[in-house]
């Protein structure tokens, strides 16, 4: 079924050495493109990473009294402590098992919400997105409410319930839960993509579902669903709130809460972080390595001049079965987590949390606004998750398209830097920041940025660069190279190729990773806590002191209402997104390019009703 | 109409340009000398830099966090330290500090005239920092709707009774702070051995072993345990809050768990900084400490000032006081040995 076999290489646009290169339109080239993106994955992401990892051979790099003194004792910790190497086999284990899981009912929900007739898909895509942006401390605090010995499932069910979940299994169920968005989202760009008519087509030829899926769907997908099987592995290898909290309480201890243990410790044990965060870096190159492997070097392209959606696949008789399947799931990802903590806010705060049997009660309410920081962090946040988003967006757009066709080693490294940036845990991401931004000499040039918004909005960006570039490669890998190519032998310059061929082809992708940046961000704590200017605390770090220093009410309050506000400008932009990914494919984005009679294309702000 | 997507992603760029803008504008003002950066985990933090700011004008920028990152950035700014003051519980770390030569020694602010025989002897020889209240790392508390006060633990040996038995829970001391000062505490008590053994004899009574105070608080309300341990300042509000508990002191004592201030050697406002440790230590800044509106269970300390009045009155209890060193020292090995034996 791939339309294009094409390989950019086979039509350089070096082919016709007499004629000279044409100009540029924006003046910008592909080569320096390549530049920036690089200069910006160097110094947002590896020297971070570099300045802490590096402490696994070099324990005294940035000590109070810098030296290069070699030691191998955080490595040797590896071997020899067999607390370090269960953990680390259990990390592997579970990563493994939950990005099978959530790809798994990634693939089916992304199938139901973009192919079928199924009712409500839009409410449905929703709700994904609720739980994508949930931040995970309400997840890992909810089920712990929930489930913990002494949780309030305890007495109803007697322990069965408890026994059951609070073990391996339990906790890769509880991850994938809350993980498998973004198996759907990836999955979902390539279904857009490919659109009903294969499945029409497999079907009129007599294929039975198992085989259209068997054959068609599933390898066509392969890419976007091992993109996003990729994230959740790596998620759930950097994860710490479900790590601390019910992995913990099941006995079964992971590399993350050995890197936490390593840095909360006194005196800071930063070899054996570093030794840890390897392990983890090494998973996830072998992860990345077997995704090469399994790809090859086939092409992918999916998005081609001609698919429209014109009739969804039609689930008959079973449609409400469906749905109903669908919003039990989200209920068990999303509904039970948040009415735990709803259920809290209402409650009058005792020390134990949660008190039952008490009367409702606005006060958590009151006090979250009258509290210092309380609004004003989340006003904080928002600020800090509009410009990283932003930001994000643009430079996932310039790595994305620089990395496009380049393959050199050093874009392999650089990409590999990406995706360990999202296996390590967030606070050796911002102990990073601290080694390199805090350095003494920075102070001459102007350039101490520790302790600034600066510092905490470029680990921000850093943090969510990985996503934005995977989503952003993953949707590019879609469109087929012929059309770049053609468009730059017509003489079309890199800013020509973007506007209308890339983003256009692209569609609501753009919404979808701002989106999902800006969540990431507003409820972002392990970076916050390390890096938030003095006196400016972000949301997170303001529950977090709630749920400290007073009671779980207050943090409570204002979770919910943070987490409401946000989920309205998701639901807000997801209709945006589903009103731009609903249209007509834009057919015609490179068939014409003589500038008049433009042809018919969705709106990208879909605020002007539709044309077509 | 093409135009519209380079006009989105333009109007995108302008935006984050102008909120990293603003949010940069801050850089010049970080650092200055009129600043107090002050690092704290502790619940009455905030309440006590605002009032700090109103008392003296000057201003207060805090960083909140838990005692384990606060510890981490600490020990990341190694080269370049930006704070000036420090404050939390435990005087584990902070004697490491000291002895690191990472705090100011030799000042002795006026405030400290006031000290109580308790106060001066937590004050290290050389004032490297200053205790500003002690709770108890652990106390045994017990549902009262489930135990008749007759049948009341009052020692840790009365946990490993069969009355108790599938009944009794405690934090984890990998995961909750406060907890390894009181395992630490009973191996002192006991000698280590038995300390151990001890442990692995409530793991045979079937101890559970829950994350943090507030779920094993949760599970004694809620009936899964009936008698548990954990830090008193937590248990005490339990009972303030009329939950159906009582505290009880064992015999045999509860472990000091101190909370320290302390002021950084290289301090980039040493003069602010000062002031502020006087002024927590005066009656005005204790006042602010105990303002249990805003700081919570952490204004349930036990004073260590003269003519300052705890919100609780602790009576009966004997203090033990664990070496900071050597508790330190052994952490990391005893934590794990917790983990292997008594939590698995």
């Amino acid at each position: 079924m791939r339309a294009d076999m094409t390989r950019g290489a086979a039509a350089a646009p070096g082919g016709n050495p007499g004629r000279p290169r044409p100009a540029l339109a924006a003046g910008i080239g592909f080569r320096t493109l390549s530049l920036g993106a690089a200069a910006a994955v160097v110094v947002l992401v590896a020297l971070p990473l570099v300045a802490l990892l590096a402490q696994a051979v070099l324990p005294d790099l940035f000590a109070s009294a810098p030296s290069l003194r070699p030691s191998l004792a955080g490595l040797s910790s590896l071997a020899s402590d067999p607390y370090m190497l269960a953990s680390g086999v259990n990390s592997l284990l579970l990563s493994a098992a939950t990005a099978v899981a959530a790809s798994a009912l990634g693939i089916g929900v992304a199938y139901l919400l973009v192919l079928t007739d199924m009712p409500a898909r839009r409410a449905v895509w929703g709700l994904v997105w609720l739980i994508l942006i949930s931040p995970s401390f309400l997840v890992a605090q909810g089920w712990e409410l929930l489930l913990a010995p002494g949780g309030l499932t305890n007495n109803v069910l007697g322990g069965a319930l408890t026994n059951t979940l609070l073990s391996p299994l339990g906790v890769v169920i509880v991850l994938s839960l809350k993980l498998f968005p973004y198996s759907t989202i990836a999955v979902a760009a390539g279904l857009e993509g490919l659109g009903q008519d294969v499945v029409h087509a497999a079907r009129l030829g007599g294929a039975p579902m198992t085989a259209v899926w068997r054959r068609v769907l599933l390898p066509l997908l392969l890419p976007a669903a091992i993109s996003g099987a990729l994230i959740v592995f790596a998620e759930v290898l950097s994860d710490f709130g479900i790590a601390s909290t019910l992995a913990q309480t099941a006995n079964f201890p992971l590399t993350t809460f050995a890197i936490y243990s390593a840095l909360e410790q006194f005196p800071v044990n930063f070899p054996e972080a570093a030794a840890a965060s390897l392990v983890l870096v090494g998973a996830v190159a072998l992860a990345q390595w077997a995704q090469a492997a399994t790809m090859g070097r086939r092409s992918y392209t999916t998005r081609w001049g001609g698919n429209r959606t014109l009739a969804p696949v039609s689930l008959g008789r079973h449609r409400g079965l469906y749905l109903a399947a669908m919003l039990l799931l989200m209920l068990l990802a999303f509904g039970v987590p948040a009415a735990t903590t709803v259920a809290a806010s209402f409650m009058p705060g005792g020390a134990g949390g949660l008190v039952m049997g008490g009367h409702l009660t606005f006060a958590n309410y009151l006090q979250a606004v009258r509290i210092p920081y309380g609004l004003g962090s989340f006003a904080t946040s928002l600020g800090y998750a509009i410009a990283a988003a932003s930001l994000g967006v643009l430079l996932g757009l310039v790595v994305a398209l620089a990395w496009r066709r380049r393959r050199g080693w050093l874009t392999g490294l650089l990409q590999g830097f990406l995706t360990t940036a999202i296996a390590v845990p967030g606070i050796v991401l911002g102990a990073g920041y601290i080694f390199l931004w805090d350095q003494p000499v920075l102070k001459d040039v102007g350039l101490l940025l520790y302790g600034t918004p600066a510092a905490l909005l470029l680990a921000y960006i850093a943090g969510g660069l990985p996503y934005s570039v995977r989503v952003a490669a993953g949707g590019m890998a879609q469109i087929p190279a012929s059309a770049i190519t053609a468009a730059r032998a017509s003489g079309a310059g890199l800013a020509t190729v973007v506007r209308r061929i890339i983003l256009p082809m692209m569609g609501s992708t753009w919404i979808r990773i701002w989106l999902m940046l800006f969540a990431g961000v507003v409820f972002e704590l392990p970076v916050s806590q390390l890096l938030y200017p003095p006196g400016a605390p972000t949301l997170a770090v303001s529950i977090i002191h709630q749920f400290h220093a007073t009671d779980f009410g207050t943090g409570a309050a204002l979770t919910v209402m943070s987490t409401a506000t946000v989920g309205v400008l998701a639901l807000i932009f997801n209709w945006l997104g589903g009103r731009i990914a609903g249209r007509p494919q834009p057919k015609a984005a490179f068939t014409a390019d003589d500038g008049a009679g433009a042809p018919v294309r969705p709106d990208v702000h879909g605020l002007k009703g539709a044309r077509a | 109409m093409r135009s519209r997507y380079v006009a989105t992603l333009g109007a995108a760029a302008g935006l984050a340009l102008v909120v990293a803008t603003a949010l940069t504008g801050e850089i010049a003002h970080a650092g200055s000398p009129e600043t107090l950066v002050f690092y704290s985990a502790q619940g009455y933090d905030q309440a006590e830099a605002t009032a700090f700011q109103k008392a003296t004008g000057i201003k207060v920028e805090l960083s909140d966090m838990s005692t384990g990152p606060l510890l981490s950035k600490v020990a990341a700014e190694a080269q370049n330290p930006q704070w000036d003051v420090i404050w939390f519980d435990g005087n584990g770390p902070m004697s490491t500090l000291n002895r690191q030569g990472a705090l100011l020694t030799g000042f002795t602010p006026a405030s400290a005239a006031n000290y109580t025989a308790l106060g001066r002897s937590l004050l290290p020889g050389n004032h490297g920092y200053f205790p500003t209240g002690v709770t108890a790392a652990g106390a045994l508390i017990y549902n009262t709707k489930l135990v008749p006060a007759k049948d009341a633990p009052h020692t840790w040996q009365d946990l490993l009774k069969p009355l108790f038995k599938n009944a009794v829970g405690m934090d984890n001391p990998a995961i909750s702070g406060p907890t390894y000062p009181l395992v630490a505490g009973i191996f002192q008590g006991m000698g280590v051995n038995r300390g151990m053994q001890y442990f692995q004899a409530l793991k045979r009574n079937g101890l559970k072993i829950f994350p943090t105070n507030g779920n094993t608080l949760q599970a004694l309300l809620d009936g899964s345990i009936k008698v548990a341990m954990f830090q008193d300042s937590a248990e005490i509000n339990a009972k303030l809050s009329r939950d159906p508990v009582q505290v009880v002191y064992p015999t045999t004592g509860v472990t000091m768990l101190p909370s320290d201030i302390a002021i950084n050697a290289k301090a980039p406002d040493m003069a602010a900084a000062k002031e502020f440790v006087n002024f927590v230590l005066s009656a005005q800044g204790q006042k602010v400490m105990q303002d249990i509106s805003a700081a919570g269970s952490d204004s349930l300390f036990q004073p260590v000032i003269h003519g300052v009045k705890p919100l609780y009155v602790r009576s009966g209890v004997k203090w033990n006081v664990v070496s900071p060193v050597w508790a330190g020292t052994h952490e990391a090995a005893w934590v794990r040995w917790f983990t292997d034996n008594v939590v698995r």
